[in-house]
């Protein structure tokens, strides 16, 4: 049995909210975005995705190109279907749509305003691309393994045999999904992981001029859609050869307009590679005189599975309980606090069947995991307005305040320590709010909004009793590893 | 259960007297009072085994037994020195603060300091741009203090040299952080005062890296005990406040 730590002093932490001093920010719930459909290695099952559907409301989904079946020229039996490009004066390209449009229903059916992140990625097999299109039942999507759908097909990662084909051939996908008329298309990301050599074999001095082909015609379709890039996987180690690097060869070629905002993925973090990154950033632009705005995109990111070890152990899937809810909601406040405009949670949604090391997402058939809870608790703030606040102590602990049209205040709170046996008091000091005020702590922790560690019953989001506010402060004690959002009402 | 009921005040600061669990501890390194931190699974709390030619961390961890690193005595309590290439880790999240703080611990050797090479004692490690590390090597203490969480990177590498210990004596090294400044005490005696040490907005973990974390003995002829980490800076001779 574990020592107890009765009488051990903690020293007090402080969250001190100034709930009429508005920041001119509001709460992002863009930030709550998931890559390919909420599936991995295969379709969710319909009763995960209907769990799911709401959690997540933009949908980062990517290699429309290398699963869409096509040909150079004019539409045939097989290709029934013209690009726009070939009557704008760009190269006559043919398609089969059935795979972006089913692919494109599906998001939709996520619901109304889903948002997609479009990954102009993986090249077509007439470009050069080593992946042929879907074809049987992938294209005719009777294949279970794969719904039809783009986002469990394989990757081409070859360096298309003509950018300006290539380029023509992701402005038909866009005008495809444009015409559908089913989901929201604001950021389109050129390539995927380009600096881990999975993803693209060329480089960078292949990617970059392969990316200004494709935001140029991007940009030339429609300037208002923002092009992004070059989502990296080690932004630290590439941040340089790869970030810099663009944006030294965009000035170069006096096309700074080409890039609307730097994405790269940010795995293993709890914020401070965040931090590292949007430092470099600032300091990029201050050294090359950049002043267009640039958005902040973290393309994909998780929460596990190291430190703890999750490697063959089936009884160390830890990363699916309340230190993954903790790092989720710590990461969100500090994307919010960075600034970023979107973010994509990788590893989502989850058959019941599928095994515990994918676990790590946010649904399954049975209910939110402890992860998709700390989404939901970043979902109750709505558009709240962010306020100013000052949290004093203790390192482990992250949070923020926001106070909604109605005058409801929001707290989430984060606490990242790592052992179990001790409590963390916090104190959240509310100047100028009423005693009386009923309050409401959302928990995610081990025994509460954790279907892993405390049970199936224990899928939704839960209240714990907590005093109402007196004496203009609210008084937590916050067990190790939670997520939580103290919700005070007007 | 061990059950320990009062609460002990801020303690006049010796760094090289036994050291309590007092208000602003954030970690305090007690083998006996901390038994959980050696037997207990990750999920409980416990520490990590890893290997540093493997790299894996599941790698013989003192939860199931193994010897990722073995229980010696230390300076006043137990403490852990690493076996071959493996040693143990722990999450650093919660338990390395920013702005100001101590970081103290005893360390021996049972070779020579001289004849130590490259000798890594401890070390918060989040990756190779952020990192504070304690090596030995020739009897020089070397401190690096690296984070890019800053317009300027910072990288500072302070050298204490002729630092000739004999071997098996115990060694009360001591860092403090305040005011962008880095002190490092050695068995109590201020040796060095770097400034420009300013704090990133966060320190951390590598949670896909399986050896980011707080390190606690990584060399096997080093053994550490009676580490604490605190949340405020001390002075030798005073209180905190």
């Amino acid at each position: 049995m574990s020592p107890v730590h009765l009488g051990i002093p903690v020293r007090p932490s402080t969250l001190t909210v100034s709930v009429e001093a508005l920041t001119g920010a509001t709460i992002n719930q863009k930030l709550r975005g998931g890559l390919h459909t909420f599936g991995w290695a295969g379709p969710p099952s319909a009763t995960a995705k209907a769990q799911a559907n709401g959690l997540m409301i933009v949908n980062r989904e990517d290699k429309f190109a290398s699963c869409t079946p096509m040909k150079l020229g004019a539409p045939d039996g097989s290709h029934p279907t013209a690009g726009w490009s070939g009557s704008h004066g760009g190269t006559a390209v043919a398609y089969d749509t059935r795979v972006i449009d089913r692919t494109i229903v599906d998001i939709a059916a996520q619901g109304p305003g889903t948002e997609l992140y479009l990954g102009l990625d993986s090249i077509p097999q007439i470009l050069g691309g080593s992946v042929p299109p879907y074809s049987g039942t992938n294209l005719d999507g009777t294949n279970p393994a794969t719904g039809g759908l783009t986002s469990y097909a394989s990757f081409a990662g070859q360096v298309p045999s003509d950018n300006a084909i290539f380029a023509d051939i992701c402005v038909d996908i866009i005008d495809r999904i444009r015409s559908l008329d089913l989901v929201d298309l604001v950021y389109c990301g050129v390539g995927n992981e380009p600096d881990g050599g999975q993803y693209w074999t060329g480089g960078t001095a292949t990617y970059f001029p392969h990316y200004a082909a494709v935001a140029g015609a991007v940009k030339a379709y429609d300037a208002s859609l923002k092009v992004v890039g070059p989502e990296l996987v080690n932004p630290l180690v590439n941040f340089t050869a790869w970030i810099r690097g663009l944006m030294v060869y965009l000035q170069g070629i006096d096309r700074e307009d080409l890039l609307d905002g730097l994405s790269f993925h940010d795995y293993g973090d709890n914020g401070w590679i965040l931090n590292q990154v949007c430092t470099k950033i600032d300091a990029t632009k201050t050294e090359l005189g950049w002043t267009a705005p640039l958005d902040k995109i973290n393309g994909e990111w998780d929460k596990g599975p190291g430190p703890l070890p999750p490697f063959g152990e089936p009884d160390t899937k830890i990363e699916l309980g309340d230190i993954a809810a903790a790092g989720v909601l710590q990461e969100l406040m500090e994307m919010q606090r960075l600034g970023f405009a979107r973010a994509i949670y990788f590893k989502n949604a989850y058959r019941a069947d599928e095994p515990l090391d994918f676990g790590s997402g946010t649904v399954n058939d049975e209910g939110f995991w402890a992860p998709g809870n700390a989404f939901g608790v970043w979902a109750r703030m709505g558009n709240a307005s962010v306020v100013s606040h000052t949290l004093s102590g203790d390192p482990g602990l992250a949070a923020m305040a926001a106070v909604g049209d109605d005058d409801t205040i929001y707290v989430p709170i984060s606490n990242m320590h790592y052992e179990r046996n001790r409590s963390y008091p916090l104190t959240v000091a509310l100047p100028g709010v009423a005693t009386g005020r009923e309050s409401t702590l959302w928990m995610i922790d081990r025994a509460h909004s954790n279907q892993y560690e405390a049970g199936l019953a224990n899928a939704e989001l839960q209240a714990i009793p907590v005093a109402d506010v007196a004496v203009e402060q609210v008084r937590l004690t916050l067990p190790a590893r939670c997520a939580c959002l103290l919700e005070i009402a007007p | 259960v061990t059950v320990r009921i009062g609460a002990p005040a801020y303690k006049v600061w010796d760094p090289t007297q036994r050291q309590e669990r007092e208000p602003d501890t954030l970690f305090l390194q007690d083998m006996a009072f901390e038994a959980a931190e050696q037997t207990s699974p990750p999920w409980e709390g416990g520490m990590l085994g890893t290997n540093e030619v493997s790299g894996l961390t599941i790698d013989n961890p003192p939860w199931r037994g193994g010897s990722a690193a073995e229980i010696v005595p230390g300076k006043y309590r137990n403490g852990l020195r690493a076996v071959g290439s493996r040693y143990l880790i722990r999450p650093a999240t919660g338990i390395f603060p920013t702005g100001q703080w101590t970081w103290e611990h005893f360390l021996s050797s049972d070779i020579a300091w001289a004849s130590l090479s490259s000798a890594q004692a401890v070390g918060i490690w989040n990756d190779y741009s952020q990192l504070i590390t304690v090596t030995i090597n020739a009897g020089t203490v070397t401190t690096i203090y690296r984070h890019d969480q800053a317009a300027i990177p910072v990288f500072k590498q302070i050298n204490i040299a002729s630092q000739t210990f004999a071997a098996d004596a115990w060694v009360s090294i001591a860092l403090t952080l305040a005011a962008d400044t880095l002190r490092i005490y050695v068995n109590g005696i201020l040796k060095t005062t770097t400034t420009g040490c300013t704090s990133p907005r966060l320190w951390g973990d590598n949670w896909n890296a399986p050896y980011g974390g707080l390190y606690i003995s990584v060399n096997p002829h080093l053994a550490v005990s009676d580490m604490r980490v605190s949340a405020l800076a001390r002075v030798p001779g005073e209180r905190p406040a």
